[in-house]
């Protein structure tokens, strides 16, 4: 019962969101649903590392495996078009459950990354497209609209 | 100019797909000084084998003035198959053969960046830049 709830509701969404904001387009609607479900309710949490000096996700083999699974270029459109996604996920930090949204970023950045650069040449200190799991909503749609700029030019690369 | 050679010290050494691997002299030096087929793992009396490594980019997907377009820069996202996204700082082996590879790299005459997940150094020093914990990115002056 429940994915068909998600699968209607994640539709509607959809609907509004081409409407209203930046997307990037998908072929399978009922293949974005599943994977975005699948990571809604991964479970797992941020933990801070000290060694790393950042949070780590304890369930990096579990997304790999759901990953494996989607065609990778759709795969990759989809999770973009979702880190700005607010409703809660099975995943915690703490004590609090984290966006969906964030969970899509993991997922993203396990597929691809971006190194923006320098006038110099160098790799930029920052690029908005970079956040943490307890990133803000409005950091959430920055790093969407910057990550779906990347992936319409075609500069990201496969991990 | 030279291209990344298909095995480095015995390392079998993968591209992806769409890698332009034609680089400058000194990177291909660094890469020589940095990648080893054979690591002790500092927690406990055992030897890692480094069978391959996943170099994702070189000089492409990169407009210039990118060190990648300069032909000066690598990237390398995958140990023995695993990607350092996903298996750093979590697998011994990918964890021990990136803190190898950064730290050999600081070894390097020509070295400039050398941006991942052990740690972010310019020219030697520390340097405070985002992303870089699911690959490696070493550059050279």
């Amino acid at each position: 019962m429940r994915p068909l709830l998600y699968a209607a509701l994640f539709s509607s969404l959809s609907i509004v969101c081409i409407a209203g904001t930046l997307q990037v387009s998908t072929t399978d609607a009922s293949s974005d649903v599943a994977l975005v479900d699948s990571l809604r309710h991964i479970g797992g949490e941020y933990r801070w590392d000290s060694a790393a000096n950042r949070y780590l996700f304890t369930k990096k083999e579990d997304m790999e495996r759901i990953l494996a699974l989607q065609d990778e270029t759709t795969g990759i459109q989809t999770l973009a078009n979702c880190i700005d996604d607010p409703r809660k996920s099975d995943t915690t930090l703490g004590s609090k459950r984290v966006a969906l949204g964030i969970l899509c970023y993991e997922a993203l950045t396990q597929l691809i990354y971006y190194e923006p650069t320098n006038p110099n040449g160098d790799i930029a200190r920052d690029w908005i497209g970079y956040i943490v799991p307890n990133a803000s909503i409005q950091q959430l749609r920055s790093a969407k609209r910057a990550w779906i700029k990347v992936i319409k030019s075609g500069s990201y690369k496969r991990l | 100019m030279p291209s990344i050679p298909s095995q480095i010290n015995g390392v079998v050494v993968e591209f992806s797909d769409d890698v332009v691997n034609d680089v400058s002299q000194p990177l291909i030096t660094a890469l020589n000084s940095c990648i080893a087929p054979t690591l002790l793992d500092p927690g406990r009396p055992r030897i890692f084998t480094i069978s391959k490594i996943w170099i994702s980019s070189v000089a492409d997907s990169h407009d210039m003035p990118s060190r990648h377009a300069q032909h000066k820069a690598v990237d390398i996202s995958r140990i023995n198959g695993m990607k350092i996204a996903v298996s750093y700082p979590g697998d011994p082996l990918v964890k021990t053969a990136v803190d190898s590879i950064q730290e050999r790299f600081e070894g390097c005459l020509f070295k400039r960046e050398n941006f991942g997940p052990h740690f972010k150094k310019k020219h030697g020093a520390p340097f405070s830049v985002s992303g870089h914990n699911d690959h490696i990115h070493l550059s050279v002056d």
